[in-house]
């Protein structure tokens, strides 16, 4: 086949500028700081940063896990009407501007929303408070595990399934032991991936986040904050920590993918 | 028509093709026969200009081929799954090569005719290639090979999935198209049949080597030895 | 609502599937349709002129041109980058190829912040090609070029990611037969390769554009905030939101909340169409 000089030539040259070298600077500068580097990443308020975006992500992930089991389920076992149009709806987060979710989800949750109402008078505060960014990541993460989950239970081995049925199992006996175990791959795959989505998420949650350091405050955030305080090295610093992570992370999936597959 | 001498062609740890030489003399036709894994399609996408030799030479039509691509070869070729252009008509198809080297529309439309007429498939020029038989589509990647006019055929087991009847009409059409034109035509099939019916000579890899290379006259007497005496299972 | 025949449940008691249907339902209106409607409503909420009004401001007009304008460039960019990545990664064999492809993925990993950071750490006054770029009297960072970029990198594994599996998939017989007839190469992939991409093309198309068009963090980072100059539509809803302009924020938001629908919509056309594309050739391959 001919073309592989020019195209890889192309490929290589774009990924070279565009994303390869931009993110050897990052670690670079990282890597200048030297050892007092590690001591602006240890400190109280980047801590606190990272305890807020991972446990946040990890949180939301968690609940995305039977949110997205139960919508893959319906929307592929179930005939309801205008299932192609939820179906497609379960896309909105991928399309739709971080913005644009960020002041809604405010909007939504504030003591004067429409749910925000209705939590007042029950103590429970979202907006402006890290319920907020939890909320903003479920939305943020919804399609990962229903995207991940759709296509392995659309190709589930329905004999399985009817054998254990006439074995007299009951609907919930067959979905624990027969169902669910082919999905976990998938269902784990879609949690780490809505997981690696959630900590380097900005535009959703700094609406909604209160953005308190030390409470509410997201590791993005903290590295904005940094950069217009011209701190830069501070920034670098968290910018490569959320890289080495982002990287474990894109492994772990990798890792999670290849079992899956190899199921 | 076509000269090789030891060609040798590797994938990874496996040699499809051994030191493989071979004179075919023009206007004949020539099966390559064996098992699969013998070779076969790999010497032809060799001659054709898609794999490249690691080693040997190649002439055609008494020229050094082996640097030369593909489109310069003056090969026609109709693969195993007839490889139709699936978004074009059957004219668009057949007429494809002639696009490429800029020939005029009108032209085109005249050699496709000719064409569309030499393997009875008159007047199905705008059709789709999924509105067509299996045999009707092998017959339009015959044309499309031909189009070209070019001076050697290469037609890796064309008949494969089609059933026993429509290969029969198919491979009497190959036979009587071949003689007309007289183009030198390399052929190959794991069902030797088939090469015993359209071919002139046979040859016989195995593990891309020569096993044997006989005229089908020779075949039919029994004259033949060794490996592939084996796989023709001569009696 | 039934089971689907073909489907069949296992054997849960049509209660039980009325509540699981039931609560997706819910769950469904409550993540998605509501932040929706919330957009809408509050858009409209000083009357359809008011909020009409409010996008034909200066800073309204110049923050869609702008959008616009980047979205223009990134996304033929990127679609030109997916085509070539596509095909040196599906139609060749070479080392490392492996880890090629996997980098094409890696933006997706990254977070937009970092991606952001990462073009001013490279391209910015500071930067290592600081200097550079002052000596030409280039401004990359705090300019158009930047908000290019960073839209470039956060996006740019949209097609490729389409094009890649896709073309990967597609036996090379077609081309192969392209190249025997005489075709050059740029020939057989105008008139060969290309009409067999379309549909990923398209798709890829969609959804680089839906990103591109609502691409915040990472411009926000390199875009420096100049109001009128360097802020595309979903900086100007941050601005307008922070100065408490909740309907003008909201009316631009609603702009970008259409064309997510339209997106949303679009995909789910085009995988229906696809699909309907891929069962008839198997059907006339079976026939």
């Amino acid at each position: 086949m001919p073309g592989l000089g020019l195209t890889l030539g192309v490929t290589l040259a774009v990924l070279g500028v565009v994303v390869v070298v931009p993110l050897v600077a990052v670690l670079a500068r990282a890597a200048g700081a030297g050892w007092g580097g590690l001591a602006a990443l240890s400190s109280p308020r980047a801590v606190a940063a990272f305890r807020v975006s991972f446990g946040a992500a990890a949180l939301a992930a968690l609940a995305n896990v039977p949110i997205g089991l139960l919508l893959a389920w319906v929307l592929t076992r179930y005939r309801l009407p205008g299932r192609r149009v939820l179906d497609a709806l379960v896309d909105l987060p991928f399309a739709l501007p971080t913005a644009v979710a960020g002041i809604a989800l405010t909007t939504l949750y504030a003591d004067s929303g429409w749910i925000g109402a209705l939590l007042a008078p029950l103590g429970v505060q979202v907006a402006y408070t890290p319920a907020g960014i939890w909320v903003a990541l479920l939305f943020v993460g919804l399609p990962f595990v229903v995207r991940t989950v759709q296509p392995v239970l659309a190709g589930l081995d329905r004999a399985q399934e009817e054998a254990a049925m006439v074995l007299d199992g009951s609907a919930l006996q067959v979905f624990r032991w027969v169902i669910l175990p082919p999905l976990l791959p998938a269902v784990l795959t879609g949690a780490a991936l809505a997981f690696a989505r959630g900590i380097g998420e900005y535009g959703s949650v700094i609406f909604i986040a209160g953005n308190r350091p030390g409470l509410s405050e997201v590791v993005p955030l903290l590295i904005v904050i940094r950069l217009e305080g011209f701190d830069t090295p501070g920034a670098a610093l968290l910018g490569a920590a959320m890289l080495v992570l982002s990287a474990a992370l894109l492994l772990l999936i990798h890792g999670l993918d290849r079992w899956g597959r190899a199921r | 028509m076509i000269r090789m001498e030891g060609l040798t062609k590797g994938f990874g740890a496996t040699r499809a093709l051994d030191g493989v030489s071979l004179d075919v003399a023009p206007g004949s036709f020539v099966a390559l026969l064996g098992p699969s894994g013998s070779g076969k399609t790999t010497l032809l996408r060799v001659v054709a200009g898609l794999e490249q030799a690691d080693a040997g030479s190649l002439w055609i039509g008494g020229r050094p081929a082996l640097d030369l691509p593909p489109g310069k070869r003056s090969v026609g070729m109709v693969f195993q799954g007839y490889a139709l252009f699936g978004h074009m008509t059957v004219a668009d198809n057949i007429g494809f090569g002639l696009r490429v080297r800029g020939r005029h529309r009108t032209e085109r439309a005249a050699a496709v005719e000719r064409l569309l007429a030499m393997v009875h498939l008159e007047g199905l020029g705008a059709r789709l290639p999924s509105q067509l038989s299996g045999g009707q589509r092998q017959r339009v990647a015959l044309a499309r090979a031909l189009a070209v006019e070019p001076r050697i055929l290469l037609l890796d087991e064309p008949f494969g999935a089609l059933d026993r009847q429509v290969r029969e009409e198919l491979r009497a059409g190959l036979r009587r198209l071949q003689q007309e034109l007289g183009i030198t035509t390399l052929f190959v099939t794991h069902d030797q049949e088939e090469a015993l019916a359209l071919a002139d000579r046979v040859v016989v890899l195995n593990r891309g080597a020569v096993a044997a290379d006989l005229s089908t006259e020779e075949l039919a007497r029994g004259a033949v030895k060794g490996f592939a005496a084996g796989f023709l299972a001569v009696g | 609502m039934r089971a689907d025949p073909a489907a069949r449940g296992i054997g849960e008691p049509a209660w039980a599937r009325a509540l699981l249907a039931g609560l997706a339902l819910l769950l469904l209106g409550v993540t998605l349709a509501l932040p929706l409607l919330v957009v809408f409503t509050e858009a409209l909420a000083p009357g359809l002129a008011a909020a009409a009004a409010a996008l034909r401001e200066p800073d309204a007009l110049a923050a869609m041109r702008l959008t616009l304008l980047v979205t223009a460039i990134a996304v033929p960019f990127n679609t030109v980058f997916g085509l070539a990545a596509a095909w040196c990664l599906a139609r060749h064999r070479f080392p490392g190829r492996g880890a090629l492809r996997a980098l094409v993925g890696l933006p997706l990993s990254v977070s937009p912040v970092v991606a952001g950071l990462a073009l001013v750490l490279l391209f910015g006054r500071t930067g290592w090609l600081g200097p550079l770029l002052d000596g030409w009297g280039l401004r990359v960072v705090f300019a158009l070029p930047g908000l290019v970029l960073a839209t470039v990198f956060v996006t740019l594994p949209y097609v490729a990611g389409q094009l890649i599996p896709l073309l990967e998939s597609l036996a090379p017989q077609e081309e192969e037969a392209a190249l025997t007839l005489g075709a050059s190469g740029w020939q057989m992939f105008w008139l060969v390769t290309l009409p067999r991409l379309r549909w990923g093309l398209l798709q890829g198309v969609l959804l680089c554009t839906a990103r591109a068009l609502g691409e915040f963090g990472a411009v926000a980072v390199v875009s420096g905030h100049v109001r009128g100059q360097t802020t595309t539509m979903p900086l100007q809803i941050e601005a307008l939101y922070n100065e408490y302009n909740l309907p003008a924020a909201f009316g631009m938001a609603a702009v970008l909340a259409l064309l997510a629908l339209v997106t949303v919509a679009a995909k789910a056309l085009l995988d229906w169409r696809q699909g309907r594309a891929l069962a008839q050739g198997a059907a006339s391959v079976l026939a």
